[in-house]
């Protein structure tokens, strides 16, 4: 089974509440969970909220366009989804007083024939129970979770260990508005039309958020510093570090701004501390010039840039993928860099340690690239997560070549050995000049030349270490597609969507966007005819970049709606370019 | 051969290594012009660092931009030489990251108040025990001679040629009002003085801002050794370093440029 929920309700009535609530509910009996939240920028918005929540009994990494429940806590904001809704949907609304059935604006008119109605009097019984309404949307929970099949006491527990801060009387009275729906449900509406059942197989799975990922990975990787300064939506991030890193001897440091947060970094880089920090757009403009500093002073530096939507302060609580450029391009004179960028919640953990492991080790910035749908979004975790075995990759000198150490000695693979602070007798000073071996700032041509060459030498050594690109898919396949960061779980639902409709295609996926895996590129090209590069930016970003190979048959598709693409707008584009392919 | 005949300069040049602050010098030159105030900074701190005997492997220096950025290099330590105005929070970063280390963030007066500006009230309110030592010249030196924000209203520079409209700030004014928990001033003309300030400022448990004031004898006509010779004296014998309000009456005299520590204070420090 494969159900969608979409909650309704205007800002302030709980309604992501109970999205979270379902979906730890979900996650505990063994269900596969994906839940994503979207509101205003503002804290109190006067207007709309909603969450969507996909359930079903194989992983899930994206969302359909389809609404299979509407659950909706107040009327007027529903009118928005009533267009969306199926005809075998269900509709879960407050239905006292009854004569809204009448009403010819109300959404109940506008949804479309056939649907199911499961009206409910959500604000009376949380009037019955507490005496006020605010309980309407638990309400809302126990009839949903009715239609659901979803047991009563899973729920039940759930909201216990939610709200255990609250008190007893307070999780009390939510049981019991929970029970009142649930068991109006079980009393009004017997027949099948009114469940879609999803199977519950009572091994739990954790689940975690894009952002929460990227801060365990973090303290798995022992980062020990954290500096940062507050935006949306990275500060998570940085909360959880501040509740979290003291346990293990790390620091955390609110900064004044974005470039102090990152002179920090690269402060506390330099002494060897694994140090990070995590921002968004506006932040990641500000910190350009010390990823400058990073790549020509040969300091290690790891930057979290969680896209919103840009330019400017843009659409903050809007997902976007159109920061690749400035992470590519960001910064004036030949900068080397690592960009990576997480496909799920769970390789935002195994990229965050990755992210320390490669910064230590090519002494140079590492940008990981998450955005706002892949840092919002809570989802079911399948694997374990690893421990890394290395919690330091920084080449050090060996103590017998002190005499003839050099800093930035022209080694083979570009990797010259950096002393910490604190070692006896390897002293340095770093630049943001140019620099000779020995670190003195030189402007030859021929040093400059030299140094230049080493420092990019570092990104072949790295395309040969860390390259993870695959191509996955049917090998015969005359469609190809590259896609990169969250988009990326559309993509392969899509692919198991066009198979069934007898579409071949395959997919190149990687995390690694930089150094770019130009042979895994160059093969997929070659052994297409057309190459589809979704991407959630205007320019196509991405694509651009890869022009280089054989533009004539890249097709972009960008959408810059801010609202995540689902696998069914991929799949329209794929059946475009095999209808293209078709008629050639 | 030289030495042999002039036995006394061998014997002087003896006790300057005897007393080892020479070790605390790389092996580079440095860069500044003859007569630059920076020399004396550079010498002074050395000999502090001797006399209180931190082994130059534990030893830290964060800079910006400017003729004072150069410095780290000339010193035997770890130095890292940032970007222009970035001096405290690299310097911030090194202490958080190894808490054992004597950091300093060294940067001139265009680096740490104007375009470094902002970092300073946040260093200086966090309390982080690092050394700020800011090389005040009153100039854009190593640009040749353009106008900075501690330059005297009316100053005629490269960019300022009918004169610079601006009030100048006043740095140890601000500091003190930023809440720095040790706010000294040196003149780097009086050596003895400067070195035992820097003594103070390292010792001091907390952010210890010593303001320097180093003359470019070759960009500010202005701003000359003569003038401070003139005007820097000691803080007065009655000065309390603790009393805040003597230490923000002092600090506003522009007449008389007082140096010695204003004030000193303790309030837990961030490590």
């Amino acid at each position: 089974m494969d159900i969608t929920i979409k909650f309704s309700g205007t800002a302030g009535q709980g309604i992501q509440t109970i999205g979270d609530v379902l979906t730890n509910t979900a996650a505990s009996t063994g269900i596969h969970v994906l839940n994503f939240r979207s509101y205003g920028a503002e804290i109190r918005a006067r207007g709309n909220s909603d969450a969507t929540v996909r359930l079903s009994n194989t992983p899930v990494s994206s969302f359909t366009d389809d609404i299979d429940v509407l659950v909706s806590t107040q009327r007027n904001a529903s009118i928005v989804w009533a267009s969306a809704v199926k005809q075998d949907s269900i509709i879960i609304f407050d239905n006292d007083p009854k004569q809204v059935f009448d009403e010819k604006d109300s959404f109940l008119a506008k949804l479309p024939p056939g649907v199911t109605l499961c009206g409910v009097p959500l604000t009376l019984f949380s009037q019955e129970i507490t005496g006020a309404s605010k309980g309407k949307n638990i309400a809302a929970l126990g009839a949903l979770i009715y239609v659901l099949d979803i047991p009563l006491e899973s729920c039940e527990a759930e909201i216990a260990r939610f709200w255990k801060r609250k008190g007893d009387l307070f999780v009390k009275n939510n049981c019991a508005i929970l029970r009142k729906a649930y068991e109006y449900c079980q009393t009004e509406y017997l027949t099948e039309s009114y469940r879609k059942k999803i199977k519950v197989t009572g091994k739990g799975f954790p689940v975690l958020s894009g952002n929460q990922a990227v801060a365990k990975g973090a303290l798995a990787a022992k980062c020990s510093i954290y500096a940062g300064y507050p935006i949306t939506p990275a500060t998570p991030i940085f909360e959880m570090l501040a509740k979290e890193l003291p346990a293990q001897k790390g620091k955390v440091i609110q900064t004044e701004d974005e470039i102090s947060a990152i002179s920090v970094v690269l402060g506390a880089s330099f002494t060897g501390a694994r140090s990070m920090t995590a921002t968004s757009g506006p932040g990641f403009s500000l910190m350009i010039e010390q990823i400058g500093l990073s790549s020509m002073a040969e300091v290690p530096c790891v930057i979290v840039c969680v896209q919103r939507g840009g330019p400017s302060t843009g659409l903050p609580t809007k997902t976007e993928q159109s920061d690749l450029n400035i992470a590519l391009y960001g910064g004036h004179g030949d900068t080397t860099r690592i960009i990576l960028a997480p496909t799920n919640v769970s390789e935002c953990y195994s990229c965050a340690i990755k992210a320390f492991d490669y910064a230590q080790r090519y002494q140079m910035p590492v940008i990981l690239l998450s955005d706002f749908f892949l840092a919002n979004r809570r989802e079911t975790i399948h694997e374990t997560f690893k421990k890394p075995k290395k919690t330091d990759t920084l080449v050090k000198p060996k103590s017998s070549t002190q005499k003839s150490f050099k800093r930035f000695k022209n080694t083979k693979n570009g990797i010259s050995p950096m002393p910490i602070p604190g070692t006896e007798g390897f002293y340095y000073t770093t630049t943001g000049l140019e620099h000779n071996e020995s670190g003195t700032p030189v402007y030859d041509p021929e040093n400059h030349l030299a140094q230049t060459d080493k420092r990019f030498r570092k990104l072949k050594t790295a395309l040969q270490e860390i390259n993870d690109a695959e191509i996955i898919g049917d090998p015969k396949a005359k469609i190809g597609i590259v896609s990169w960061g969250s988009t990326t779980g559309a993509v392969l639902e899509a692919m198991s969507l066009a198979q069934s409709k007898g579409i071949s295609i395959k997919v190149l996926k990687t995390t690694v966007l930089w150094p770019l895996p130009e042979n895994s590129i160059k093969e997929l090209f070659s052994s297409v005819e057309k190459v589809l590069i979704p991407e959630m930016n205007y320019q196509g970003q991405l694509a651009s970049l890869l022009t280089f190979v054989e533009a004539d048959k890249i097709i972009r598709f960008n959408v810059i709606s801010g609202i995540p693409l689902t696998s069914i707008d991929i799949m329209q584009q794929i059946e475009k370019v095999n209808d293209v392919l078709r008629k050639e | 051969m030289f030495y042999e005949k002039n036995k006394d300069v061998k014997a002087s040049f003896d006790t300057v290594v005897q007393q080892g602050a020479l070790n605390y010098r790389s092996k580079e030159m440095p860069i500044w012009c003859p007569g630059c105030g920076d020399f004396a900074i550079a010498q002074a701190l050395v000999e502090a660092l001797n006399e209180l005997a931190i082994p130059p492997k534990d030893v830290a220096i964060g800079s910006g931009i400017g003729c004072s950025g150069r410095f780290p290099v000339f010193i035997k330590c770890y130095g890292f030489h940032g970007v222009h105005g970035r001096a405290l929070p690299l310097a911030t970063g090194m202490k958080l990251g190894n808490e054992k280390l004597t950091v300093f963030a060294m940067g001139g007066d265009g680096d740490g108040l104007s375009i470094g500006a902002g970092h300073f009230p946040h260093a200086a309110r966090r309390n982080i025990n690092i050394n700020y030592f800011l090389f005040d010249n009153s100039i854009y030196a190593l640009t040749k001679g353009q106008t900075s924000p501690t330059a005297d209203t009316g100053t005629v520079s490269k960019t300022t040629p009918f004169g610079s409209l601006d009030n100048p700030l006043n740095p140890v004014l601000l500091s003190l009002s930023y809440g720095s928990t040790f706010v000294a001033r040196a003149f780097s003309g009086y050596h003895h003085e400067m070195k035992n300030l820097m003594i103070k400022a390292i010792q001091h448990e907390g952010f210890s801002f010593l303001h320097i004031l180093t003359p470019c004898v070759v960009f500010n006509k202005q701003k000359t050794y003569e003038l401070y010779y003139d005007r820097c004296k000691p803080l007065p014998k009655s000065h309390k370093k603790s009393s805040f309000d003597q230490a923000m009456k002092c600090a506003q005299n522009q007449k008389t440029l007082y140096t010695g520590v204003f004030y000193q204070n303790s309030r837990a420090a961030l490590q």
